[in-house]
């Protein structure tokens, strides 16, 4: 009788698994990266866009000093309950979407002022978030939270309110000055009245006596036209799904994309009917994607980095401090700077919000609880750097950090003999190296 | 709780709620000052938290008896302008076990 002992995966196959699932999610959990790079790529890529099972992780539930977090009634929370379906989240591509459709479709608290209208509004993308765009969109446009940003609820027919309009032309549909005029975006606006919300009892709702039913000419077109007339003429302009599918692109890759892709992508766009799955498939299969993997050229959004460190780390949500440390990175989910979203890539990095990373690495590293007097004095360099490395869910070192690191390990404890020198400066070898491989160059980048 | 405040709005995550102690947050997402008082329905100020600055983050703990309650902001002309907020404290419901 023989035994068949799988082999280790390589570490191209690693690193390209590792590549994917930082693109297309927040990290892979530890077990998942040599899963899949055994399995091989098409595996990793077909689970991302056709997830199965339950929603989240059979992990603990988010919690601040030991009590669950109340998204809706304490300041913060709201941040930590989403942070946590990030890190719990086994729908990674749908998670991953989701945060993506939230940049896209940019809709802060800060003027919403209403976290349960803010959690309804994940949940409408979420569900949405790899499928239909059009059903998206529409969805979007009935959207409460959107409807009190973009200030659509109260637009009236004797006094139209643009703001909707002139986003959903510039930013959701067709990209600034792209195929439409101001005429367009003032006669949509006269299409999009008719929402209604009372403050007081906070009911939202539609009010045809609001609407404007008069003949308007958008997009080239002329006809009485509705709230959801506007989304298809939008949708159905020629210059939107190029203007979506270049979007889509720059959220998995800072590199251009080459025209032939793009009018791959635009034709799967549009003979699926507006689908966002068929264009997602062409991106994380395409070579670019995983180009030149010992030079990563995408730095993580905080959100992802942070998500990813816990994941990585095997850690849940138990502190309100990731809030802050979040706005501190320049990255609060629900709260987007302005309705264009968030800048991106290099933007990301400011003296102040890499700080801020090495901060939130620090506090991962405390919750793994590497106590002084933990560790043997005969823990050898390459055995402290192993367990680093197998605490952080060994993560992408380039060899040049590898080199750093394993000089580190050597050096740090060489000189340090006494008992009491044992006690703390060998646990804290272990601590600095998880933290270097927490916080370091490699691990801002995917 | 926590209460969201705006030129010239006051808007609370919850309506209602059972008697006991409570902590209440202010968020001051607007431009001005503001501050965030309780009153009882006989008139009576019960809490005062205190100004929080634009952006800031103010916070109070009060025990709250059965009733209706106004939060209200209490800097210069504000409440007029409409930022209060009205919440109803029950009391709780007590969980009854078969015999």
């Amino acid at each position: 009788m023989s035994t068949t002992i799988a082999r280790p995966p390589t570490r191209i196959a690693r690193a390209r698994v590792e590549r994917l699932m930082w693109r297309a999610g927040f990290g892979a959990v530890p077990g998942d990266v040599d899963r899949l790079a055994r399995a091989g790529m098409d595996v990793a890529v077909h689970e991302l866009l056709f997830p199965r099972g339950p929603q989240l992780r059979k992990a603990p539930e988010p919690t601040v000093d030991g009590q669950p977090i109340d998204p809706v009634n304490v300041y913060g929370h709201d941040v930590l309950w989403w942070l946590d379906r990030m890190v719990r989240g086994r729908h990674q591509l749908v998670e991953r979407m989701t945060l993506n459709w939230h940049d896209h479709f940019a809709t802060s608290n800060e003027k919403v002022s209403d976290a349960r209208l803010m959690q309804q509004q994940y949940f409408t993308i979420r569900s949405r978030s790899v499928g239909s765009f059009r059903k998206l969109a529409q969805a979007i446009l009935r959207d409460h939270a959107m409807q009190r940003f973009l200030d659509l609820d109260n637009s009236d027919k004797d006094d139209p309110n643009e703001n909707f309009a002139r986003e959903f032309l510039e930013l959701f549909t067709l990209g600034v000055n792209n195929g439409y005029t101001e005429q367009d975006i003032r006669e949509a606006a006269r299409a999009l009245t008719g929402f209604t919300f009372n403050y007081d009892a906070k009911a939202f709702g539609y009010d045809s006596e609001r609407h404007d039913d008069g003949v308007k000419k958008i997009l080239g077109k002329t006809g009485r036209f509705t709230p959801n007339d506007v989304v298809n003429l939008a949708i159905n302009h020629p210059k939107h799904a190029p203007y979506l599918c270049k979007k889509l692109w720059g959220y998995f890759t800072p590199r251009p994309c080459p025209p032939g892709t793009l009018k791959k992508m635009v034709a799967a766009y549009k003979t699926s009917g507006t689908q966002i799955r068929p264009v997602l498939q062409i991106i994380l299969t395409h070579p670019a994607l995983l180009a030149d993997l010992g030079e990563p050229d995408q730095v993580k959004p905080p959100v992802v980095y942070v998500a990813g460190m816990l994941r990585k780390t095997n850690q849940v949500v138990t502190t309100d401090s990731w809030t802050w440390m979040l706005d501190n990175m320049g990255q609060r989910p629900f709260y987007p700077p302005n309705v264009s979203g968030w800048e991106q890539d290099e933007a990301w990095l400011t003296t102040a919000s890499v700080r801020a990373r090495y901060e939130a690495a620090s506090q991962a590293v405390r919750a793994m609880e590497i106590k002084d007097g933990t560790i043997a004095k005969k823990q050898t360099p390459a055995q402290a750097l192993s367990a680093a490395l197998r605490m952080t869910g060994k993560p992408w070192t380039s060899a040049q950090s590898r080199a750093a690191l394993s000089r580190y390990a050597r050096t740090s404890v060489a000189d340090k003999t006494a008992d009491w020198q044992e006690e703390h400066y060998w646990p804290e070898r272990l601590r600095v190296l998880c933290h270097m491989l927490l916080a370091g160059p490699d691990a801002q980048v995917s | 709780m926590l209460v969201n405040a705006d030129e010239f709005l006051l808007n609370g995550s919850r309506r209602a709620g059972p008697s006991g102690r409570w902590r209440i947050q202010l968020r001051n997402n607007g431009e001005d000052l503001h501050d965030l008082g309780i009153r009882r329905a006989d008139g009576r100020v019960i809490a005062r938290m205190g100004i929080v600055d634009a952006n800031g983050l103010g916070s109070v703990k009060v025990r709250l008896r059965p009733g209706t309650y106004r939060l209200f902001c209490g800097v210069a002309d504000h409440e007029a302008l409409g930022m209060w907020w009205q919440l109803i404290v029950r009391v709780p419901k007590v969980r009854t076990t078969a015999p």
